[in-house]
């Protein structure tokens, strides 16, 4: 089962994944080339100057990646299954149907989490030699919140995706532009240290969204 | 024999619109049961319910015993589902979609029996679903349900969109497998021509309702178009008022109808509701006829 899900999943997706790690890779890669820049041009006490008084973080640049990311996985792995009701082919497999969203989301987040992996590493490699842990943390702290978004709106544009009806979907849409707004309020170093609890918790819950999609279209929902 | 599918007092719904209530049918075991009825008969809505893709509003229906919403996911192995249009995955290969279903169903797969009939069409291996015309779409899904080798074929509209050489082709294929494997198959389509060729059983389905089901060759042996020439164009409204006559209509001077009398029981009838004619015509019909004349031309 896992074998045959996995590679329908990966034909799907390899091509927009390379892309997409090669996106995220590259976009890491020059803002640590504008920072090494900066580091050459005005040496790197004035880069830590900077830091502590105006709070500049060197990796707003990369703040949009995981959304954009997260956001075309969704559809380019599920606007497929809904094209022409595809789903219809997964959903009669003789598999759990719980068992195979599951595995499908799974994917998903297992790809996202590589790339956003791929990311970090190069930002911390970058920076680490240069700053002290509590800088490093200071830059780094700006970015985990996109990551979750980066789930966030993956899970989310599945559960778009996978609706059956408009008025839902629209719903969704509504949820998925607070829940963003709500993940991006503020890009101001540690400002989500006390919450990152609850933007975990948001995108556990949101999870659960895809499985109502598919059983409202199992059970024949449409507008 | 033994039902395969059996549905009892279904009775379903869109918004206050019935398709139809407490529809019930079997499907025995071997054989190939049309459903046949106009648009909006409800014939997708039964696929769909059978498919388990729609809850109907009340009523049950099983498939080889078991409740549709409580069976086993194992058990979806035995029936193979053919999707009205011939969808499948439309972003892999004649080969990437092969490997997929044999990962599926890896004791049942007949991976010859895919490729069998993947060597009559002209397309490359590596040709996406997605490029290829509607005619080979048909042939993969073909393809893959023989692999699969299920006890019970779900096909919904299995002629949409197909010329007829590749629905000859189609129908070929498909009633071959079926009476050598024994095979039970339910089926729609719009094709009725097509139905002739290939379904032992059919149920022809009316608003609301189901008008008959029984095998295509005792209805086919019992239905007859009748003609007689006549001026009296108000026996149509008379004709109408009884059962036996289905659909009769005025034309140029002749009444047409079906009924499943016998040519005297027509005729005696006709004189006892004093309908003057001058000459009667029974003709053995197809099965496109029959139906047009138990369902009616709106």
């Amino acid at each position: 089962m896992l074998q045959a899900l996995f590679y329908k999943e990966w034909i799907k997706t390899r091509w927009f994944l390379a892309i997409a790690f090669l996106i995220s890779i590259g976009i890491s890669i020059y803002s640590m080339m504008i920072f090494k820049h900066a580091m050459d041009m005005k040496g790197i006490a004035h880069i830590w100057v900077m830091m502590l008084t105006r709070k500049v973080t060197l990796v707003h640049l990369i703040t949009y990646v995981p959304i954009a990311i997260g956001l075309c996985l969704g559809v380019v792995q599920f606007v497929p299954e809904m094209y022409k009701k595809s789903i219809k082919l997964s959903l009669h497999l003789p598999f759990d149907i719980n068992r195979s969203i599951a595995i499908m989301l799974l994917w998903g987040a297992v790809c996202l989490a590589i790339c956003f992996q791929a990311n970090f590493l190069i930002v911390w490699n970058v920076l680490h030699p240069h700053l002290p842990s509590e800088l490093l943390a200071q830059s780094l702290s700006t970015i985990y919140p996109s990551y979750i978004a980066g789930f966030f709106i993956y899970f989310m544009t599945a559960t778009i995706v996978l609706e059956p009806t408009w008025k839902w979907r629209l719903g969704y849409i509504i949820i998925s532009a607070l829940g963003l707004h709500l993940f991006l309020l503020s890009q101001t170093p540690f400002a989500y240290n006390k919450f990152t609890w609850g933007l975990m918790l948001i995108t556990i819950i949101i999870t659960t969204f895809s499985w109502r999609s598919i059983y409202r279209f199992k059970v024949g929902c449409q507008d | 024999m033994t039902a395969i599918i059996k549905c009892t007092n279904l009775t379903h719904k869109y918004g206050k619109r019935v398709i139809y209530e407490n529809l019930s049918f079997e499907v025995p075991q071997g054989r190939i049961l049309g459903l046949l009825g106009k648009n909006g008969t409800g014939k997708t809505t039964t696929i769909n319910i059978l498919s388990g893709f729609l809850k109907p509003q009340s009523g049950e229906c099983s498939i080889f015993g078991h409740d549709l919403h409580s069976m086993p996911a194992a058990l979806r192995a035995n029936i193979g589902l053919l999707i009205e249009g011939h969808i499948q995955y439309q972003f892999m290969t004649i080969e990437q979609i092969e490997k997929f279903y044999s990962q599926c169903y890896p004791n049942q797969w007949k991976r010859d029996a895919y490729y069998d009939l993947m060597s009559k069409l002209k397309v490359a291996p590596k040709q996406r679903i997605s490029r290829m015309s509607c005619g080979q779409r048909s042939q993969v899904a073909l393809g893959l349900i023989l692999a699969q080798d299920p006890e019970l074929l779900v096909l919904d509209d299995f002629s949409l969109g197909l010329d007829p050489g590749y629905r000859r082709l189609f129908v070929d294929y498909l009633r071959d497998y079926a009476k050598s494997e024994n095979k039970t198959v339910f089926l729609t389509s719009h094709i009725i021509q097509d139905m002739e060729r290939l379904i032992d059983d059919c149920i022809i389905m009316d608003y609301g309702s189901i008008l008959l089901q029984q095998p295509v060759n005792k209805l086919l042996d019992q239905i007859r178009s009748y003609q007689i020439d006549t001026n009296c164009s108000h026996a149509v409204q008379a004709l109408s008022l009884d059962k036996d006559f289905f659909h009769p209509s005025y034309l140029s001077g002749k009444i047409e109808w079906y009924s499943f009398l016998s040519q005297e029981a027509i005729v005696s009838r006709l004189q006892s509701l004093e309908i003057p004619y001058t000459n009667i015509q029974t003709t053995r019909v197809n099965l496109e006829d029959a139906f047009i004349g138990l369902t009616g031309k709106y």
